[in-house]
């Protein structure tokens, strides 16, 4: 559907491209047929199952067939044995031959991540796989997405997964993907503490909830119709519940929204240096520059945490707690003085950061990016109480603000009414959210 | 030939209308593609025509053409697809039920007013059927955990007037799960934003009255940032413009109140530019081949831009302004039946306590 030009057309004038065309139709509606029919008789035969592959091979994206082929695995996967492992590895086999003709196929990947649910795939050969897929297409969210499905069950440290992100993006800068899962990385280095949750608790859990499960099933045989007990007959219990278990795994690995505290500062001390080489490298590309809006969040957060600190510590000496009164103050100076110097830490940060920008602009004075990054900056310190440290005054800043949103309403036209908005003060969210509520 | 810089008037030619009897003519060809089916196109996406079919005939009743289409064996056709062994539709009579398949067809059963002929609590306990422990929705019952199909079950519910059938607060919670750093949305939690994801978890976050837990200016500008030189919008950073972006994009920057962030004049003509004037529908971008889907969402694009001479489209439930004021003023009706009834104010008409379905 996407990208196939009008001259298509043209070439479809060729009588051999044209029988070529014509005869793909009828092969696909027989072939669809002809599975659909078997399954519809029940026969999940050999041949059957052959004349499936065929058909997925060209059309992965007829989700039933999927269906079909994974009601023909079921009672194999719970079975066991070689039997079981002989499946897995065909169908690991067919899905892979499939991703090498479509490797953005949603019903595909879906597949593959069933079948390794099933327990039975080497998760480092599957690390591999999604490692090549990414090197194919470094964009492929699809790919993205099991990389953090086997990367969950493996158990891999975000450590390592960090690293495999710098070496993405020192390779190239423009890996959006790659700065998204290193915004997903970070926390869970330095802050968070999410667990990651093993194959074997995994599965441990899953017949946990077969036995309670079976006993509801068994409430439900007595009055269910033939259908659902052909069914959870066929069902093979605990594959099925471990798969849907591991599947759901998926499910486990939160997004920045759950970010609750930024990142150290000296951690961010070095994001701003590796956005600043990209800067360098490639100053058009936007992932980086979207990176940096996120770094300058974490850094602004450091600042209301302080503040909120302070607060909740006036809010406890003005509810009269019964504290010595010392101790009390005290506690109060405390709070005073982290954040004036968070104040005064934050404020040398967004100030070298503005004169790193302007080093870019003394180069190219019509820069929208560099140009925008020093209008937030400004208006961060300007609104956040971070310009009277630096003996700069509020007021005059914020007409630079203003200037600089104006000025980039004539280089920007397209985003002309963001700018008026930003510059009537109305954006300035965009500065200070960590991605939460 | 304008293909990455800003589309000029010039470059517009015969294309600087919206054709609308080309596409009328273009989407017609498709209105009963399950007896048509020899042309590749059509056969090798069984596996959506019933979406194809929504998309076809949205954009039609757009235009002011539904006429074209025979509506009669579109329904017929529909509920063909309808399984009661679980109470989900397929996306052909002889595809297995799914999520989107069910969304597309209660789409079209509210554009053309028949609704009641869909088993409303079947079709309910489906979808409430496919809910995970932490909110989110899967596609099937073999298990694709998608924020898609949390939109598909938020709306399909709605649509039916049902939604309180759903763990809405834990939908909510799986759907914020999935936000990011940029302010945008992936398909599960931890994966890369995408204009498409962005428009499901907005638009489930706006059925779920939730649109609260957006970062609304962030991904505003995340957004506005999606348009390129061409006037297109593209689906994630530096990748290429497409006409459903313009879809995906613009409902979002629309619901949040945002779509004069970007320049909605160059936007028209990307998507004008994108028009097949031999043989009608649009395209992806520029000069490719048109598709039903480019279609409808390219005229849905201009809709939303308030494009003359198109019906106005609603941007969260993806049909016209019409059907879903119809839609409600149904439910409205429904639920002052129920009160009535409630307080023994006489027997309505025909009245049981059972839920209609209008």
């Amino acid at each position: 559907m996407h990208g196939r030009p009008r001259e298509y057309k043209n070439k479809l004038k060729d009588p051999k491209a044209a029988e070529a065309y014509a005869k793909k139709a009828p092969a696909i509606k027989q072939g669809t047929t002809l599975v659909l029919e078997c399954r519809r008789q029940h026969r999940y035969d050999q041949a059957a199952l052959i004349a499936s592959e065929k058909m997925l091979k060209v059309v992965p994206e007829i989700y039933t067939i999927w269906n079909y082929r994974r009601e023909a695995l079921q009672p194999i996967f719970a079975a066991g044995g070689e039997a079981a492992a002989a499946a897995c590895a065909a169908e690991l086999a067919l899905t892979q031959a499939c991703l090498q003709e479509n490797p953005k196929s949603y019903s595909t990947w879906h597949h593959r991540k069933w079948v390794v649910a099933q327990g039975l795939a080497d998760l480092s050969k599957e690390l591999k796989l999604v490692g090549s897929a990414l090197a194919l297409d470094g964009r492929n969210f699809h790919a993205w997405n099991y990389r953090q499905f086997v990367v969950k069950l493996m158990g891999v440290h975000a450590e390592e997964e960090l690293s495999y992100t710098s070496s993405l993006i020192a390779a190239d800068f423009s890996n959006y993907s790659a700065w998204h899962y290193r915004t997903m990385l970070l926390p869970r280095l330095y802050n968070e503490d999410i667990a990651t949750v093993s194959f074997d608790e995994l599965m441990a859990s899953a017949s946990e909830q077969k036995q309670q499960q079976q006993q509801q099933q068994q409430q439900q045989q007595q009055a269910s119709s033939t259908t659902a007990a052909h069914d959870s007959a066929a069902a093979g219990d605990s594959s099925k519940q471990a798969a849907a278990a591991a599947l759901r795994a998926t499910g486990c690995f939160t997004g920045t929204a759950s970010q609750s505290r930024p990142i150290p500062l000296h951690v961010l001390e070095q994001e701003y240096d590796m956005v600043h080489q990209a800067f360098a490298t490639d100053s058009a590309d936007q992932s980086p520059w979207i990176y940096y809006r996120w770094l300058l969040g974490n850094s602004l957060a450091h600042l209301s945490q302080a503040e909120q600190r302070q607060q909740q510590q006036q809010q406890q000496q003005q509810g009269g707690q019964q504290q010595q009164q010392q101790g009390g103050q005290q506690q109060q100076q405390g709070g005073e003085q982290q954040l004036e110097e968070a104040r005064v830490v934050l404020g040398e940060v967004l100030a070298c950061e503005v004169s790193r920008f302007a080093e870019h602009l003394a180069v190219d004075p019509d820069a929208k990016w560099p140009l925008l990054m020093t209008a937030r900056l400004k208006e961060a310190q300007a609104r956040l109480g971070l310009a009277e440290g630096l003996g700069l005054d509020p007021a005059d800043l914020q007409q630079q603000v203003q200037q600089l949103y104006v000025r980039l309403q004539q280089l920007d036209p397209l985003r002309a009414g963001y700018y008026a908005d930003a510059a009537a003060g109305k954006a300035f969210v965009v500065v200070q959210a960590l991605g939460t509520v | 030939m304008a293909t990455s810089g800003a589309v000029t008037p010039a470059d517009l030619g015969p294309r600087s209308k919206l054709l609308v009897d080309k596409h009328a003519a273009y989407i017609a060809s498709f209105s009963t593609v399950w007896e048509a089916a020899d042309k590749l196109e059509h056969v090798a996406t069984e596996h959506f025509w019933m979406s194809g079919m929504y998309w076809g005939l949205t954009a039609m009743e757009l235009m002011g053409r539904l006429q074209d289409m025979d509506t009669d064996k579109v329904l017929d056709w529909v509920m063909s697809c309808y399984r009661p062994e679980d109470g989900g539709f397929g996306s052909s009579p002889r595809n297995d039920s799914h999520l989107l398949a069910t969304l597309s067809a209660l789409q079209i059963l509210a554009l053309l007013d028949a609704l009641h002929r869909a088993d409303a609590l079947a079709v309910t306990a489906y979808i409430a059927g496919l809910q995970q422990p932490d909110g989110a929705f899967a596609g099937d019952k073999w298990g694709e955990i998608d924020t898609r199909f949390s939109y598909a079950a938020l709306l399909g519910c709605s649509i039916l007037g049902t939604l309180d059938q759903l763990d809405v607060e834990a939908a909510v919670h799986f759907v914020t799960a999935c936000k990011n750093f940029d302010g945008g949305f992936g398909c599960t939690p931890g994966n890369e934003s995408h204009a498409g994801q962005v428009f499901t978890c907005i638009g489930a976050l706006s059925l779920a009255g939730r649109l609260d837990a957006a970062d609304q200016d962030l991904v505003g500008w995340w957004l506005c940032e999606r348009q390129t030189r061409s006037g297109g919008l593209n689906g994630r950073p530096e990748k290429l413009q497409d006409v459903c972006y313009s879809w995906w994009c613009l409902s979002c920057l629309s619901i949040l109140g945002r779509l004069h962030w970007i320049d909605q004049e160059a936007l028209s003509r990307f998507i004008l530019y994108c028009q097949d004037e031999e043989d009608g529908g649009i395209s992806d971008r520029p000069d490719d081949m048109a598709d039903v889907y480019h279609t409808f969402f390219g005229i849905a694009g201009l809709s939303l831009m308030g494009h003359a001479g198109l019906a106005a489209i609603d941007p969260t439930y993806a049909l016209p302004v019409k059907t879903v004021q119809r839609l409600q003023q149904q439910q409205q009706r429904q639920q002052q039946q129920q009160q009535q009834q409630q307080c023994g104010q006489g027997m309505q008409e025909g009245g049981s306590s059972a839920p209609s379905t209008g």
